[in-house]
């Protein structure tokens, strides 16, 4: 055993360790002992065969481990630390070190150890039953690139608020933290999840009809996901985050948006399962390639930027191909369509785009001026939103109570004060109250993987046709000012577009898509109905294409005549 | 160069060529369901540009329309000879700026491969 210098504070054990397994190397040297620096010229050598990669996972997962990515060189994995213990013959402690962070400010962070080696944070693996296929293990090391210091006047004005010197300290350890399941009381008018917002979106029915998104995969490309106790408790079904570029820590939700929206997903869809991409500010079209890659039924996105005209940038116009691809698979994409932005990709045609409308307290409703309205000026004739989700009003639109990690960016940022310029929440308590199109996309991918549920043959053209065709027309208030202010009326409109979802009526809708092809003609006698022509032949086996599809699905209005005759 | 800058990792994504001569680069229509198949790069294209930036060092992604590789700013300074501004956002997030000179020209290695690199702009979130 080699005997490390350490400054040693053993303290608790996270509930999941990750770290990068090596695949045995085609150069036949480790990387974990090759003596000299690897460079650009002698990478390959650390590459490995992708069979023996292939073994490796497998027998990773067979031995408990989760196998997060495939890279090209190592497979990040995560397991409990008895795993590793167990299946290395090892044992792993924690420690506490002296890091500089960004800046060069000085503080502790802890490391994980495995004594019996002399690189720090490596396991060896030649003791396992996995030596054949695995050359080393390393544990992850905390990374500081992302805590920046507050630098602009705005967020230092914020930090200010919220009792703090630094952004770094938004990231604090969650050691010892554990928020309630149950959102904090608060004196305001405000929705709750799942109850309040399952309502709003008329999914209880569709729940009561045992449509609740069973077997549909959602992916969410945003900051993170938490596991709090809200969720848990639920039992609501969530793999492992997956790490989009240049992000780190998947147990972790620096800022706290992804945890807080991604239960407006499970508030219309409880039984759906959700993967969140971990989204990082320096690429955005790599992790929805990654989400992508997933092979979800649903992707959805409450980001963007405020583009007015094109022609796009070449990076845009990547974004777009990967979209439109995306769709073309297969997969229901949904975007926000902006809080007074011209969002993009919220207006790309191949997208479902979420606009917001408020529900009062009495249950009517109105368009949120919070949200976006717009013709785009980049897709002649796209008019934005499709259709909306639940949105708060100006300001900051605090309107619903979610989930989020304690003591991160939203959990402080918005955190005191009196509604509706702070959510009356503490800063520590992991929840807080925002919403924004941002909530209103996972809403919607909520609806979508009910509808999913009910007719898994039905592609994208269609699902949006659905939700539009069953839609709540919205026909007071007014759309967001910094997008032209346009107001709500009957029919469609750029408010509100078709208006608020129902979940039920587009969950009814898509089950009745999938059991006729063509509805049969019937005719009301009294109390009787009596059916004049059969409906043609059940096609959920069928195969569509893409084209024939789209077409198909724009005219609704037969089954829609069927649905009033029931 | 910053000591903080040659600590992080940052990604880009490398337009590939395609077969029908269309281009993301230089595109200004739309590009959607119906017709993104004219700007997908060949399988062998793709595994070719895949090989030839894991040469210069870095991590590489491949996709069906692009490719997100990542390296540390130097790595991108001196194989394409642009300069990278790291710029601080909000909750310790960061942007990349990628900063091409004038006249800016493939390498020799990725010439015919790589058709042009570009750092995707920094979404917000719209909650």
């Amino acid at each position: 055993m080699v005997e490390k210098k350490r400054k040693s504070n053993p303290g608790p054990l996270p509930k999941v360790v990750y770290a990068e397994a090596s695949v045995k190397s085609i150069g036949g040297v480790s990387m974990f002992d090759e003596p000299s620096v690897i460079r650009s010229d002698t990478v390959n050598r650390f590459y490995s065969e992708s069979q023996l990669t292939k073994t490796a996972v497998e027998r990773l997962k067979k031995e408990g481990f989760d196998v997060l990515f495939t890279g090209e060189t190592t497979l990040t994995i995560g397991a409990p630390a008895e795993t590793y213990e167990k299946v290395f013959n090892t044992t792993i402690n924690v420690e506490d070190r002296e890091v500089f962070k960004d800046l060069g400010e000085k503080d502790v962070a802890q490391f994980l150890e495995c004594p019996d080696t002399a690189m720090p944070g490596l396991i060896d693996t030649k003791k396992s039953p996995l030596a054949d296929v695995l050359e080393g293990v390393a544990l992850n090391e905390p990374v500081y690139y992302m805590d920046a210091p507050v630098k602009t006047p705005e967020a230092k004005e914020l930090a200010k608020k919220a009792g703090m010197k630094e952004a770094a300290e938004l990231a604090e350890p969650l050691m010892g933290v554990s928020p309630t399941p149950f959102p904090p009381p608060v004196d305001y008018w405000h929705l709750d999840v799942p109850a309040d917002v399952s309502l709003g979106l008329d999914a209880d029915r569709a729940h009561r009809m045992g449509i609740t998104g069973r077997n549909v995969k959602v992916a969410m490309v945003d900051s993170g996901w938490y596991r709090h106790p809200y969720f848990v408790k639920r039992g609501y079904r969530v793999s492992p985050v997956a790490l989009g570029p240049s992000t780190a820590n998947p147990s972790r939700d620096e800022h706290g948006h992804g945890t807080g929206e991604s239960a407006n997903i499970f508030a219309v869809a409880p039984d759906a399962r959700l993967t969140m991409v971990k989204l990082s500010f320096v690429n955005s079209v790599g992790a929805f390639k990654l989400a992508m890659a997933l092979r979800p039924d649903i992707i959805t996105c409450s980001w963007g930027s405020s583009i007015r005209s094109g022609p796009l940038s070449a990076a845009n116009q990547a974004l777009a191909a990967a979209i439109s691809l995306a769709v073309r698979r297969g997969i229901t994409v949904i975007f926000s369509a902006g809080n007074g932005h011209y969002g993009f990709p919220g207006q790309h045609p191949d997208v479902i785009s979420a606009g917001g409308a408020y529900m009062r307290r009495d249950g009517s409703y109105e368009a949120s001026d919070y949200a976006s309205g717009f013709a785009s000026g980049v897709y002649p004739g796209r008019n934005c939103p499709d259709v909306c989700g639940l949105v708060g009003m100006k300001p900051g639109a605090k309107y619903i109570v979610l989930p989020v990690e304690p003591k991160d960016y939203l959990d402080k940022i918005l955190s005191g004060g009196s509604h509706p310029l702070g959510d009356e929440t503490p800063n520590d308590d992991g929840w807080a109250t925002f919403s924004g199109t941002s909530a209103a996309a996972p809403q919607l991918a909520g609806v979508c993987a009910l509808v999913k549920q009910a007719c898994s043959s039905l592609n994208p053209a269609q699902i949006k046709s659905i939700l539009k065709h069953t839609a709540r027309d919205v026909t007071t208030g007014s759309c967001n000012t910094d997008s032209g202010g346009h107001p709500a009326g009957p029919g469609a409109d750029l408010a509100t577009g078709a208006g608020l979802a129902d979940a039920f009526r587009a969950a009814f809708l898509a089950k009745m898509r999938c059991m006729y092809r063509r509805p049969p003609v019937v005719r009301r006698l009294g109390e009787e109905i009596e059916v004049l022509e059969a409906s043609e032949t059940p096609f959920e086996a069928e195969a569509i294409a893409y084209d024939e599809a789209e077409a198909w699905g724009e005219d609704l209005s037969p089954i829609e005549e069927m649905i009033k005759e029931i | 160069m910053s000591t903080t800058k040659s600590q992080r990792l940052v990604s880009l994504e490398a337009l590939l060529p395609t077969e029908s001569g269309r281009s993301l680069a230089t595109e200004k229509g739309p590009i959607t369901a119906k017709n993104v198949a004219s700007f997908l790069p060949t399988a062998e294209t793709i595994a070719a540009a895949t090989r030839a930036l894991q040469a210069e060092g870095f991590k590489v992604s491949p996709s069906e329309t692009t490719i997100t590789f990542t390296g540390s700013p130097e790595l991108f300074e001196r194989v394409f000879s642009v300069t990278l501004e790291l710029k601080e956002l909000e909750a310790g997030a960061v942007q990349v700026i990628l900063h091409k000179p004038k006249g800016f020209k493939m390498p020799e290695k990725l010439k015919g491969l790589v058709e042009d690199i570009v750092a995707p702009e920094p979404p917000e979130y719209f909650g």
